[in-house]
């Protein structure tokens, strides 16, 4: 099932990326123009799925670790990106045969579109989250374990930071505290490594492909695309982008409305806070939604975690919670909340590998301090 | 003999003036703006002036803003980034459009320096290297250059260092310093600060051109509510872009004299909405493009929507708008012996308008207003809910010519309604009444200080800018502090924005 990116896709695969990334995974507005300059007008990127690349092949990720924020004074950096892979190809005994997203959403899934069309070589259709999280031991590839002994690299705009044949993912399930798991030390040692480092450095690891397709989570680059596209034809065809953003994700409207507080605290060097919104009868939306009267409330660190309904939970991480402009369809990141936007609150079912009881334990509400059981999009009404 | 200061709005159609005394309209004026500008402002001027004093003008200006739509009168400008090799995958101009692009041919240059989020230096500045530059440049016969910085909003040094550097190579050249324009975002900031440098010689030339046609001090209107001294406005013309609906909301915050309340400026083909915290527009959360580049400038949030006096009415649905008639309603609505059936005739069948010939609508039905009437408290009512929140109702101040047409609607929804004297020049009242401010924006590593010392320090910086920009000492106020932090990073970095205004000085020449 493979198909191609164009030049003309790259917005909509950042649209829906965004989206995907529930308000963290960070600006991706660099991260597009970047990638519209190392694709070539008249060539394309072909993504393809884990089944179709060789099995004796490698694949690499590169991933910018770092503050979201910083991006916007150092935009995405291809030298740093190829610093990383040439790195890591020194190391690799064996063929790269593709490049893939650690995290689709937000910018991430831009750096390896760059390298894929720098290089010729295709982009798997596939990342390690099928949303977006804070922290590496968060991914797919740490919660069911790779393959160790495979290269991983650092990397910024001042060259080669560190490089290592590591057993970062260890082919061990975590333990049920994985407070203190491998990967978690790793977390650490990278977040060290990137404050002392301007704060934005880029990760390069090689994955094996039989790993790969026991822990990837396929299909989330066409996902962004068809919901990025969905929500660019609703506003030129002056339909409702929302409603089209629903349709293509497989997702639920919660409420519209418009946010009337914004509370943060900063801790860890996390962004921590809640933001509230009051519902406004929406005439376009096809539910002739009454949402008039109704109180939301969402938690986020970095992405939305939690949504109370009228006080109620209603919805929970790791299932998607996306809040997007009413008008227009664009997705609103944490960074930008402030009273007085209009938005529609639209959850997305997560993927199935992130719902096993190993997955809830790494990124169920309880990994990020709520005493919570996991509320899901399915359930029942 | 009154001391005044008098408010210019030149508008596409109309050149309004007004004199305001301690906070009075003593006079105001509307005239047909000239196609020179200048014209329409000395007429307005003439009308107004009688035997006042005037001491200050403040002109709100489009001449900039349409220079740059309209691609003309653009001066080149190098582009110099300084962070070598930190941005250079993403150049100067990556998001422009073409045409803007190949109108402005500016040169790009990458250089040494920069910072980090800590500051520390990315890399050193090199004398040498500037001095080339600007050497390459000026034999180019380029006479305007743009420096941007990474991290130049928190750590300002090196462009200053390097403006220095670039004036001994070559005093003639012309630098506009992206820390002094932009905010935190290094495209959006470098593409205001070009636009600035592109915009400089024909801002010197118009400003010059305005200070021969008034008869005081000048200044000039900015996107954010304050003025700048004409000197300075002729250095950062980039401030004025779209300083109009500012200005209206402004001038009808203080003609209102109310702090809290939603703005409706009705007018010919569309009412524009937007609402007021504390006596200050609130602020839109997107960024503003002009002439199709991205710039990290705020607007007021506004809301449109297509109903004004020359709106069309669907007879059989009573739907308004959006379409209208426009500056043609005096020849084309029934009131004025013409044929099409607008929101002005409704209004004037319904007994709320005294205008035309009343005999023209006699034959409205009033079935017809009840449908008209009921589509309209729809819309409004919908337009205001997006401003509120629940169990708050704002007062509404209403400005424009078509203020009458929806008065009676507003306060059948049960809302307290004001209009207040002089709703017509609103506009230009909000541009004689603006105060001067001053804005930082700063980004800390959390190891050297504290979270307050860095709110204060951003906080003092903007205050000094404000002094700077000519307000009284005494006067100025902080309307803006805003924190964020920069996740992800073991240290809790923080950037923090302040803006503050005060009252002008009255002394400041």
């Amino acid at each position: 099932m493979s198909f191609e990116i164009l030049r003309s896709d790259i917005s909509a695969l950042a649209l829906g990326s965004a989206v995907l990334g529930c308000g963290g995974g960070g600006n991706s507005y660099y991260g597009q123009l970047v990638a519209s300059r190392a694709l070539a007008a008249d060539s394309s990127v072909r993504v393809i799925d884990i089944e179709e690349m060789d099995a004796r092949a490698f694949a690499l990720t590169s991933a910018a670790v770092g503050a979201p924020l910083i991006c916007l004074e150092k935009p995405p950096s291809m030298s740093a990106l190829r610093v990383g892979v040439d790195s890591a190809k020194a190391l690799l005994h064996g063929s790269v045969g593709a490049f893939f997203a650690a995290e689709i959403g937000g910018l991430q899934c831009m750096f390896p579109l760059m390298l894929a069309a720098e290089t010729g070589l295709p982009l798997l259709d596939g990342d390690g989250m099928g949303r977006a999280f804070p922290e590496l031991q968060m991914s797919t590839f740490a919660i069911y374990g790779t393959t160790p002994g495979l290269p991983t690299v650092l990397s910024s705009d001042r060259g080669l930071l560190f490089d290592n044949v590591s057993a970062m993912l260890k082919y061990a399930p975590p333990p049920a505290d994985s407070r203190d798991s491998g990967d978690v030390r790793f977390e650490r040692a990278v977040r060290k490594i990137c404050a002392d480092d301007g704060g934005l450095i880029y990760l390069t690891a090689a994955f094996d492909q039989p790993s790969l397709s026991r822990t990837i989570v396929r299909g989330s680059i066409h996902l962004a695309l068809k919901i990025g596209r969905a929500v660019e034809s609703a506003r030129s065809a002056n339909t409702d982008p929302i409603a089209a953003l629903i349709d293509a994700g497989c997702g639920k409207r919660f409420i519209g409305g418009k946010i009337v507080d914004v509370e943060r605290h900063f801790r860890g060097g996390h962004d921590w806070g809640e933001v509230r919104l009051e519902g406004i009868d929406d005439s376009r939306a096809r539910s002739s939604s009454r949402d008039r009267g109704r109180v939301a409330r969402i938690s986020f660190k970095n992405e939305y975690l939690i949504l109370w309904l009228d006080g109620e939970v209603v919805l929970t991480v790791p299932d998607l919670i996306t809040l997007a402009e009413t008008e227009t369809g664009t997705p609103v990141s944490t960074e930008i909340l402030r009273p007085g936007l209009r938005v529609t609150v639209v959850g997305l079912p997560c993927s199935p590998l992130l719902r096993s009881p190993a997955a809830l334990r790494a990124v169920g509400p309880r990994a990020f301090g709520y005493d919570l059981e996991y509320v899901s999009i399915d359930r029942i009404d | 003999m009154m001391e005044v200061v008098a408010g210019i709005d030149v508008g596409g159609t109309n050149t309004d003036a007004v004199l305001v005394s301690e906070g009075r309209v003593v006079a105001w004026a509307k005239v047909p703006t000239t196609p020179d500008i200048r014209g329409g402002i000395v007429d307005a001027l003439d009308k107004v002036a009688g035997t006042h004093r005037i001491k200050r003008v403040h002109i709100g200006t489009t001449a900039f803003t349409n220079a740059l739509v309209e691609r003309r009168e653009l001066a080149p400008a190098a582009a110099i980034r300084v962070g070598k090799p930190v941005s250079e995958s993403l150049p100067p101009m990556s998001d422009w459009p073409d045409d803007l692009r190949s109108v402005a041919r500016n040169p790009i240059f990458f250089v040494n320096g920069g910072r980090e989020f800590d500051g520390r230096a990315i890399g050193a500045l090199d004398r040498e290297e500037i001095a080339e530059v600007a050497r390459n440049v000026a034999s180019s016969n380029i006479s305007q250059v743009a420096v941007t910085s990474v991290f130049g909003t928190s750590y300002p040094e090196d462009e200053i260092r390097i403006a220095e550097w670039i004036r001994e190579a070559n005093p003639e050249l012309e630098v506009s310093l992206a820390h002094r324009i932009g905010r935190f975002g290094i495209l959006e900031r470098e593409n205001a600060t070009l636009l600035n440098a592109m915009l400089r010689p024909l801002a010197a030339r118009t400003i010059a051109a305005y200070r021969e046609a008034v008869p005081a001090n000048l200044l000039i209107s900015q996107n954010d509510g304050t003025v700048l001294r004409s000197t300075s406005a002729a250095e950062l013309p980039i401030f004025t872009v779209a300083s109009g609906p500012t200005n209206s909301l402004r001038g009808a915050a203080i003609l209102g004299a109310l702090a809290d309340a939603i703005v409706f400026d009705v007018g010919g083909t569309t009412t524009d909405a937007g609402v007021l915290r504390g006596s200050y527009p609130q602020p839109a959360g997107l960024d503003l493009s002009i002439a199709g580049v991205r710039t990290n400038f705020r607007m007021p949030d506004l809301c449109s929507i297509g109903i004004g006096g020359g709106s069309l009415i669907d007879a059989s649905t009573g739907a308004v708008g959006p379409k209208s008639v426009g500056y043609r309603l005096t020849e084309e609505a029934l009131a004025f012996g013409g044929s099409t059936l607008t929101l002005t005739d409704i209004a004037l069948a319904a007994g709320r308008i005294e205008i035309g010939d009343r005999s023209r609508v006699k034959h409205l039905d009033s079935e017809l207003i009840t449908r008209v009437d009921s589509h309209l408290r729809t819309r409004l009512a919908r337009l205001l809910e997006n401003y509120e929140r629940i169990g708050q109702q704002l007062p509404i101040i209403l400005v424009g010519g078509g203020a009458s047409l929806i008065e009676d609607l507003l306060r059948e929804l049960g809302r307290v309604v004001m209009r207040p004297p002089h709703a017509s020049v609103a506009n230009a009242y909000g541009a004689a009444m603006a105060q001067v401010g001053g804005e930082a924006d700063m980004t800390f590593a959390s190891a050297g200080i504290s979270r307050a010392e860095a709110l204060s320090q951003v906080e003092k910086e903007a205050h000094r800018r404000a002094r700077e920009a000519g307000a009284s000492a005494g006067s100025i106020v902080t309307v803006e502090l805003e924190e964020a932090a920069l996740s992800y990073l073991a240290g809790d970095a923080l950037r923090v924005r302040a803006r503050a205004i005060g009252d002008i000085e009255e002394s400041s020449r």
